[in-house]
């Protein structure tokens, strides 16, 4: 997930941009303009994380398998699968029709590949690489996963919703490296939309056309499961970086649809009639506070429930919601709320949060020493920078010895990288958010699981927390995976790896003429029309 | 924006105000010299608020109050609060210390170093060539994004925004003092005491440096408006000093988002700013009239 | 005068030479690492390293920047880091917005900036003296930003005149490429206006007191003949020195113009790559910016000849 960037400057492009000389559009065919979270420029979905990268592969590939609104694996690309009774091999067939961008047919060695290439980047797919023995092609529409052993959550990995997204791409395009990113020649996708690479210009606009091959599947949509039906000719990202400028072409009508609304902006566009500002990801994104475990005093658990303790969730959401209760919800829980794990504890172990005469206590208790606490915090992030603000007033008021160090986010994601002590370049802690779908069950929660140094900045090491995660891998059943769910959300507020400071949600707005959008994990482009 | 300062030939302000009969020797001052006078006044009355600010019925230009976001001017809040709920009229006042600081001290280094160098540059051949070439290759990067480059490179604080405008400040004083330089060489004086066997560093304190005084003065007000503006800038495009510190660039940056809907979070640091920097335009004005009597009014 | 230009020329090489060693070892010497960025904020350590050993980003600098210097001598550029694109290309599709606002301002800054010029010496000491100068002052303190928020927020929002954001290129026709280029070239030029009439009122006031103005005046030529014909000419070096040192002040008043006015022109793409740390997309801008100074500075002596034929090459 990268950031939206509302930096001043970040890139540029209008709605009037959008005027760049482009292919004539023959007479009737129908446009849609969408100005994207930030501006695109990553082209491979397995090197990056960029959330805007991951919009932009639902367009242009397809995946085997997709999750609904309700979070239920169904089938994508796949038309279905058999298991062996030993749950050792799966075998999974291609529906039929299916067709990458440049013509040829999508074959069993395609799917391979590509997932071969996710599953040496993402964390759910190093999961399933850990047992898998081999892939075998069966026919050019059907392969074989052959497992060391079971693995029941096969299909739902390969229907990750967010990034990293397993998408299917040809052979010869997987077979790079996923350290080397594919390049803007070698988009050639499996889904709905193809990708104008020709018409590209990095922080203007990006161009896709309706791919007439594509074959959805007949079911009605439900997020990225079902059919993909496509109802514009042409659909043209225009990249905005000036949120008031964004909001402005919007108003005017210059633009169809804004990603992400500017929670100030909110009342500025609800009072317009011809805009609609509809719900957004309904998964929100997650505020985290994230503590480096490698130094002194957060490798003391005392002192990291002491600043849980200390956290007003309230005051972080408010800070990036315009003050709006209505666009966060409070969330004392490592997984978002609504969604499957994302239940609180019983007893909730925030529940008196913010307490600083508790959290004094457990400081005093931990004998904290004065060492350094640093806070590393983006300046050219709005929707992050506060946390560090407000992070940095209550660690003063606990008397720690914190020092907030604002730097760009490109000073910021070099540093936290750094398992270098405090003083030597290190840092102490840093704020970030998180899509709340890319953090909907334990394999994929890197705010939770505690891998150590192979794992997530901050390097959080439990082995208890992972002997829980191999058993959610393995477990056979829903309810025997919840009960691990649970358990892991208890051990994590034990532990505090990381601290919740909220769910909060950022709406979409389009004008009224759009019907069909779907409030999604991501800003799907089918189903939506023109009225 | 000022990219750089105002070359030799520059004008300077004609008599803003009518001449008038001389009323006391204060009065007689600021008549002749009305640039000098309200520039340096608007400056002094900026010095009062960044020193006085926290008697000012300002409050902690850092404390957030999420409750209380984006309140327009009012009794309690008298240029509003921001996004974070803070106090706008108590970071303008405060913000007045950062605009200060970086442009007298910018000012200050640009001419101590660019003088340094431009010394040594019109003396020693040897050294000009190379000293040259790098200020050359220095000018030749616009100076604001310079600015930003080194910022982007550094971590955001007011010391590393004051080196950064230096650096890219240091060349104009270099050039114009070597230019001096070259010339008063070829000044009998300098020749006389050349052969009366004048040590150079002698020669260059006593006879050249008082020489180039003046204009080096005048210059580095230029330098001062130029540094307070690309700070702001810097702060504006989020490569500046860090955004808890109240700076106007900050403010403004932070009102940019809204400045549809909240245009007064734009206007009160803008307002601060602009005159600021005008009054130190004046002041280098007024500096020249009367300090280079040859580029004066011209009555 | 073609041994000149040539010798010009190649005098630019060891500027070029410093501004691009000192660019790259300031980028090397940089924080922020565009792997770290590019991996985004799930991946490991590992993996951020893994991107970097494929962008060739862990290599020790004098083999990173001899492998950039032999691009450059080959007329290469590089590739963006993010996006693989040539360097070349990203820079092409960003000059057209660029280059007119750029050429807009120059000319607006000048058919305003002389006549007032000329006129404030004129009327020299009178309140119309006055009034410009004191304008120009303001045009020198204002913020380029904040007058191009005030500019869109009257004629934008207020009456809704011109567009407040946006770059329509010229092949979409002229009166849109006009209307989208007004309101940032307006703000880019208010700094110009005032520094261009500021300069020209004071070479007018010097050109004026000479004798053969005087001469002129008495040998009856006209009051407008002798200002604009005479006496501007004069007048001219110092003005056509100033206006293209001002080439420098317009480079980085770009930045900020394009920003506010979210035209995708060069100052964003260098403000941009410098936040993503796309190495060689900056060090690429940087070199155009600074060439096109060199070359500027040389046009203007060039032009010192042609206004004043008394100096030779």
């Amino acid at each position: 997930m990268m950031k939206r960037r509302t930096l001043l400057g970040a890139v540029a492009g209008g709605a009037a941009a959008a005027a760049l000389p482009r292919p004539a559009i023959s007479a009737g065919a129908s446009v849609l303009k969408f100005v994207p979270q930030a501006n695109l420029t990553l082209f491979d979905p397995i090197t990056t994380t960029a959330a805007v990268t991951q919009n932009y592969g639902y367009y242009v590939w397809d995946t085997l398998y997709a999750l609904d609104e309700h979070l239920n694996t169904h089938p994508q690309m796949a038309a279905g699968h058999t298991i062996s009774d030993d749950q050792r091999s799966w075998t999974i067939t291609l529906r039929d029709g299916l067709t990458f961008h440049d013509g040829s047919p999508v074959r069993a060695a395609d799917c391979i590949a590509s997932i071969r290439r996710w599953a040496s980047a993402d964390p759910f797919g190093l999961d399933l690489a850990a047992v898998v023995a081999s892939y075998v092609v069966k026919s050019d529409k059907s392969f074989e996963v052959r497992l060391k052993k079971p693995f029941p959550l096969l299909a739902s990995a390969l229907a990750k919703p967010a990034s990293n997204v397993p998408f299917i791409m040809p052979e010869h395009v997987a077979a790079q490296p996923a350290s080397k990113a594919i390049s803007i020649d070698q988009v050639i996708g499996s889904g709905p939309c193809r990708f104008e690479a020709k018409e590209y210009v990095s922080g203007n606009r990006a161009v896709f056309t309706k791919f007439t091959d594509y074959v959805p599947r007949p079911e009605k949509p439900s997020w990225a499961a079902g059919g993909k039906v496509v109802n514009f000719d042409r659909i043209e990202w225009h990249v905005i970086a000036d949120p008031g400028t964004a909001a402005a072409a919007l108003q005017s009508g210059e633009v169809d649809w804004w990603e992400l609304v500017l929670p100030n902006l909110i009342p500025l566009l609800a009072a317009n009639k011809d805009v609609v500002i509809g719900e957004g990801n309904p998964t929100g994104y997650m505020g985290c506070l994230r503590f480096n475990h490698l130094f002194p005093p957060f490798d003391n658990v005392l002192i990291r429930r002491a600043v849980m303790l200390s956290v007003d969730q309230s005051a972080y959401m408010r800070a990036v919601t315009a003050n709006n209760p209505k666009n966060f919800t409070i969330c004392h829980s490592f997984f978002p709320i609504g969604t499957t794990y994302g239940v609180p504890p019983d007893p909730d172990p925030m529940a008196k949060a913010p307490d600083l005469a508790a959290a004094r206590k457990l400081i005093e208790e931990a004998k904290y020493g004065g060492e350094k606490i640093v806070i590393i915090n983006p300046t050219d992030f709005p929707s992050i920078q506060p946390f560090g603000e407000i992070t940095y007033a209550t660690l003063k008021k606990l008397g720690l010895n914190v020092q907030l160090v604002e730097t760009d986010w490109g000073t910021v994601v070099e540093r936290r990288a750094s398992k270098a002590p405090i003083d030597q370049g290190g840092w102490s802690i840093f704020h970030t958010w998180w899509e709340g779908i890319s953090l909907y069950n334990p394999a994929v929660n890197p705010i939770l699981l505690g891998q150590g140094l192979e794992g997530w900045f901050g390097w959080y090491k439990s082995e208890p927390m992972m002997a829980l995660n191999a058993g959610w891998l393995t477990a056979p059943t829903a309810t025997d995976r919840h009960a691990i769910g649970a358990k892991m959300q208890a051990l994590g507020f034990q532990d505090v790896p990381t601290v919740p400071l909220g769910q909060f949600f950022i709406r979409t707005g389009y004008r009224n003429t759009l019907t069909g959008v779907i409030d999604g994990a991501a800003p799907y482009p089918w189903n939506v029309r023109r009225a | 924006m000022s990219e750089f300062a105002l070359p030799e030939e520059a004008a300077a302000l004609p008599e803003i105000l009518p001449p008038a009969v001389r009323r006391g020797r204060v009065a007689g001052f600021v008549l002749r010299h009305p640039g000098i006078a309200i520039g340096g006044g608007l400056i002094a009355v900026m010095a009062v608020l960044a020193i006085a600010a926290p008697w000012l019925g300002t409050v902690d230009p850092q404390s957030l109050d999420p409750a209380n976001m984006l309140i327009v001017p009012s009794a309690g809040h008298w240029f509003g609060t921001d996004m974070l709920g803070r106090d706008i009229y108590s970071r303008v006042i405060y913000g007045t210390r950062v605009s200060l600081v970086v442009g007298f001290v910018v000012a200050l280094l640009a001419s101590v170093i660019g003088m340094a160098i431009g010394l040594v540059s019109g003396f020693f051949r040897a050294l000009d060539s190379v000293l040259m070439r790098i200020m050359d290759g220095i000018l030749a990067i616009p100076s604001i994004l310079l600015a930003i480059a080194l910022m982007a490179l550094t971590q955001g604080s007011v010391g590393n925004v004051i080196v950064a405008i230096t650096i890219s400040q240091v060349p104009q004083v270099a050039r114009l003092v070597r230019g001096m330089v070259l010339g008063l060489r070829e000044q009998p004086f300098v020749e006389a005491a050349i052969a009366a066997g004048t040590r150079t560093p002698r020669l260059i304190w006593r006879h050249i440096v008082p020489n180039t005084l003046a204009p080096v003065i005048v210059q580095a007000t230029y330098v001062c408006a130029v540094a307070m503006i690309i700070e702001a800038i810097l702060d504006f495009i989020g490569a500046g000093v860090p955004p808890i510190v109240p700076s106007w660039g900050n403010i403004m940056a932070e009102g940019r988002a809204l400045w549809q809907v909240k245009p007064f979070i734009v206007f009160f640091p803008a307002f601060f700013l602009s005159v600021t920097v005008l009054a130190v335009n004046l002041l280098g004005d007024g500096l020249r009239d009367m300090l280079d009597p040859r580029l004066g009014s011209g009555k | 005068m073609l041994s000149y230009i040539v010798r010009r020329l190649l005098a630019t090489i060891p500027v070029m030479g410093i501004v691009a060693l000192f660019v790259f070892s300031l980028l090397y010497l940089a924080p922020g690492d565009p792997a770290a960025i590019i991996a985004g904020d799930q991946a490991t350590v590992e993996q951020i390293a893994k991107i970097r050993a494929s962008l060739g980003l862990d290599q020790p600098f004098v083999v990173r920047f001899g492998h950039w210097l032999w691009q450059i001598v080959h007329g290469n550029l590089g590739t963006s880091v993010f996006t693989g694109q040539p360097v070349s290309t990203m820079i092409a599709e960003r000059i057209e917005p660029t280059l007119s606002l750029m050429v807009l301002t120059m000319l607006i800054a000048l058919t305003l900036a002389i006549p007032l010029g000329v006129i404030a010496a004129w009327k020299h000491g009178t309140w119309i003296d006055r009034a410009i100068m004191i304008f120009a002052v303001l045009g020198f303190s204002v913020p380029v930003f904040v007058v191009a928020y005030l500019l869109a927020y009257v004629f934008g929002l207020t009456f809704r005149l011109l567009p407040v954001q946006g770059f329509t290129p010229l092949a979409k026709g002229f009166w849109p490429f006009l209307g989208t280029l007004v309101l940032p070239s307006l703000a880019l030029g208010a700094i110009y206006v005032a520094l261009l009439a500021r300069i020209t009122r004071a070479a007018m006031l010097e050109v004026l007191a000479q004798d053969y103005v005087r001469t002129a005046r008495a040998k009856g030529v006209g009051q407008g003949g002798v200002l604009f014909v005479h006496a501007l000419k004069n007048a001219a070096n110092p003005v056509v020195t100033v206006a293209g040192l001002g080439v420098a002040l317009l480079i980085g008043g770009t930045v900020v113009t394009e920003t506010v006015f979210a035209i995708p022109g060069l100052g964003t793409l260098t403000v941009n790559a410098i936040l993503e740390r796309d190495y060689p997309v900056i060090q690429g801008v940087v070199l155009l910016f600074s060439f096109t100074y060199v070359l500027v500075n040389l046009i203007v002596d060039l032009l010192y000849s042609v206004f004043d034929p008394r100096i030779r090459l």
